[in-house]
């Protein structure tokens, strides 16, 4: 009864901020929260397109037998942890390279590592395709003048895959600088001049003040780059189609072929959650190992 | 807080709140309006009816333009737009809203609009990518806007590929034909023009696959250029690629197509003379992440001598050569698909169906539109491509272009109106591209396929509204 009373006394010392939020609450659950709770819905019927018949725990089933889902599965998590790991590793690299530099010379590079993420997902992946064409790129043209004859890159199960996730890491990496380099800038001048004075190295610096103090950013960017990287869908969709033989199928294209080629929506709904699953599982994993070290 | 913060922030907050109202408010008013309209039944004639009709149009981008597509500013839809507002002139209760939708992108919106219920009134496209659509119960006949005389005036091989059940679902506008295409320079520039088939300029040679492999080998020896491409990146353009499986006699579906047979010992023998075309060096690299576009691009930039070629691509290059932005000499010479047996191209009608939006009004009104265009005077717009009705390709100039159309009765018919047509195309390419990476041979790639396409066929056959007689 007290506990009732306090929080009545909190909610009511609280509600003017309550009240402004509350017409994005309500755009946020129609929008966001209701389509979470009617594609788990969705994920246990067979929904054609004038149909829907329950059928229980039928499409989960059906998922897990299908190596299709399971190639995809395996894709996604390569996807996800070579773009994360990259995207950090090289994040920091560069940060690490410029902070100390002129703010002209910081934006600079800040400003070309950024472009990729300005310019639309189409736009990059097209420009990677036309490279990569196996009869008319800019590749093949190469390899033909140095008398490498008929190759398509894009044709070879394992390197077409690695070749997307070399064209999502360029793409993340831009986020990355930012962030790290905000990061960096942040953290106490004094720190660095302590350093000097003990006549610490530059790497010395790297190890044991910039890794160390900007791990709060790592953690948000690695949770973000997860989340980002295992919804990749454009750059597969517009460079490989998943091809070839499935080789580069990822969840979230599985999930746009059965949705809207195969019109299996409950089987795509499944998929969407399993996503789900995923990436609040690698969530958890990030957040308890960064924490834990931290 | 100072009072006069308290009321600012109210007057800020009653605001922001009656903006979010008042957008939720149009909302509920168009959707009342709709539901209303659902609930009325219309009198069949529109003219006779005062109540506000909105008809919407999607249509593939077929050619620009109303009657020219040469015309600066002409666009796609153009023609729609042009007799919808002829049509709205005659019904001003009506409005028509056309949309240009992507071949590519076709499925995806149409499914998306489908299940958010806010699909077109019309849709322009290829007959054999709107029968699933006709299996699922969602296209209403036309029977009731086609006269004798239409049915006379186009061939009826044509309607007894948009019929089923005796219903018509489709009303045919042009026609999309199929064939190939040699590059007559490039085979002289090789001293091979002895290896073109027998027939002329104006005339749609024969040849079998081993007349077409020999052609191509003589046209190896050029230097930058490609004797042929084939592809199997997406499934768009997949016509060709079933085809050329069908080069040695066999056959997709069994005769009352409900089974895939393509994995048999002609398939297998297709798909391997295929192989030994790309072992051979005569295809351009990456066949398995090629796609249909690149192919023509290939063809049209002279960089492969014998090319998969339809009409739209014909009139592509008779453009380019006007505008200069493809270069002078380009020659060729049209021939069919190669074939052990009769000759084969693909003919398919492209033409108007209307969904059902179950407002007896809208759909009738859609309907009459559809008989407006696909008429007098509107008709004479289908010489922009390839026209079906008999009174309008006699006004064709061109003679190949006479000739491409006459071929279609050469055409195979490879969707066979099966239930899941669109889902089978999708399951074809993996396993083409599982045999051109060499990860398949031929006989698992197409047994493959045969088992995947089977249990589609199967399901698409027991959950058909049409099949079962539901609707």
């Amino acid at each position: 009864m007290i506990y009732k009373a306090k929080l009545k006394k909190e909610f009511l010392k609280q509600k003017d901020g309550y009240l402004f939020i509350l017409p994005q609450m309500l755009l946020f659950l129609v929008f966001m929260v209701y389509p979470v709770f009617e594609g788990l819905r969705l994920s246990f019927y067979n929904v054609g397109f004038v149909t829907k018949t329950f059928v229980g725990f039928r499409n989960y089933i059906e998922l897990f037998k299908d190596s299709i889902f399971i190639k995809a599965v395996l894709n996604n998590l390569q996807f996800v942890l070579i773009v994360t790991t990259l995207s950090v590793v090289f994040g920091l690299f560069i940060s690490t390279a410029v902070f100390d530099k002129t703010s002209k010379y910081m934006s600079f590079i800040r400003g070309c590592y950024y472009l990729p993420v300005m310019i639309t997902m189409v736009a990059f992946s097209i420009t990677w395709l036309w490279m990569v064409n196996p009869a008319m790129g800019l590749v093949s043209h190469v390899l033909n003048s140095i008398g490498i004859q008929n190759v398509n890159i894009m044709g070879n199960s394992t390197v077409a895959l690695y070749i997307l996730i070399v064209v999502m890491w360029l793409f993340n990496l831009g986020e990355a600088v930012i962030l790290y380099l905000a990061a960096i800038i942040g953290i106490p001048q004094e720190q660095f001049e302590a350093a000097e004075i003990d006549g610490a190295s530059r790497f010395m610096v790297i190890r044991f003040i910039i890794i160390p103090l900007v791990s709060p950013t790592t953690f948000y960017f690695v949770i973000l780059c997860f989340i980002d990287v295992i919804k990749v869908f454009l750059a597969v969709h517009l460079m490989t189609a998943g091809g070839p033989n499935y080789a580069t199928t990822t969840m979230m294209y599985l999930c746009y072929q059965e949705a809207f080629v195969m019109n299996n929506m409950g089987k795509a709904s499944a998929i969407g959650m399993m996503m789900f699953v995923i990436v609040s599982l690698l969530s958890i994993i990030a957040m308890t190992r960064l924490k834990a070290k931290n | 807080m100072s009072k006069a913060r308290k009321i600012l922030s109210l007057v800020l907050l009653v605001l922001m709140v009656s903006t979010t109202l008042s957008m939720y408010g149009c909302t509920t008013n168009s959707t009342t309006k709709d539901t209303g309209e659902k609930t009325q039944v219309g009198s069949k004639d529109t003219k006779q009816s005062q109540e506000p009709v909105k008809i919407t149009l999607w249509t593939a981008p077929d050619w620009k333009g109303v009657y020219d597509p040469t015309v600066a500013g002409a666009n796609y839809g153009d023609f729609y737009k042009f007799a919808g507002k002829d049509f709205v002139k005659e019904n001003s209760n009506v409005t028509v809203n056309v949309e240009s939708v992507p071949g590519a992108d076709r499925d995806a919106k149409l499914s998306i609009a489908i299940q958010s219920h806010t699909q077109p009134d019309i849709y322009v496209g290829a007959d054999f990518t709107m029968f699933d659509y006709v299996h699922n119960g969602l296209i209403v006949p036309l029977n009731d806007v086609i006269t004798d005389a239409d049915k006379q005036d186009i061939p009826a091989s044509i309607w007894d590929g948009v019929t089923a059940n005796g219903n018509i679902y489709m009303f045919p506008y042009y026609t999309e034909t199929g064939h190939m295409a040699l590059n007559v320079d490039l085979f002289k520039q090789a001293g091979a023009e002895a290896l073109i088939p027998k027939g002329g300029a104006n005339t749609i040679v024969r040849w079998t696959p081993d007349e077409f492999k020999d052609a191509l080998r003589a046209v190896k020896k050029l230097d930058g250029v490609y004797p042929f491409a084939f592809y199997c990146g997406s499934t768009q353009g997949d016509t060709y690629n079933i085809l050329l499986l069908e080069m040695f006699g066999a056959k997709l579906f069994n005769k009352d197509g409900t089974q895939v047979t393509i994995n048999d010992a002609n398939g297998v023998k297709a798909l391997e003379f295929i192989k030994s075309l790309k072992d051979e060096g005569l295809l351009a690299p990456g066949a398995e992440s090629l796609n249909v576009l690149d192919v023509y691009q290939l063809f049209l930039n002279k960089k492969t001598a014998v090319s998969i070629f339809n009409n739209v691509n014909y009139d592509a290059l008779n453009n380019g050569l006007k505008a200069k932005s493809i270069q002078e000499p380009f020659n060729i010479q049209m021939a069919f698909l190669p074939s052990a047996g009769d000759p084969m191209c693909y003919a398919y009608a492209m033409g108007s169906v209307v969904f059902d939006s179950g407002n007896e009004l809208q759909t009738q009104t859609a309907k009459q539109f559809v008989k407006f265009y696909t008429n007098e005077p509107y008709v004479d717009a289908s010489m922009s491509m390839l026209p079906l009705r008999k009174s309008v390709a006699q006004k064709l100039l061109d003679p190949l272009k006479v000739k491409i159309a006459e071929s279609a009765e050469f055409s195979v018919s490879f969707s066979q109106k099966a239930p899941g047509y669109l889902k089978l195309r999708a399951s074809l390419f993996p396993e083409l591209q599982a045999f051109m990476t060499g990860q398949k041979t031929a006989q698992q790639a197409l047994d493959s396929y045969a088992k995947n396409a089977n249990a589609i066929l199967k399901d698409g056959v027991a959950n058909s509204v049409l099949l079962n007689g539901k609707k």
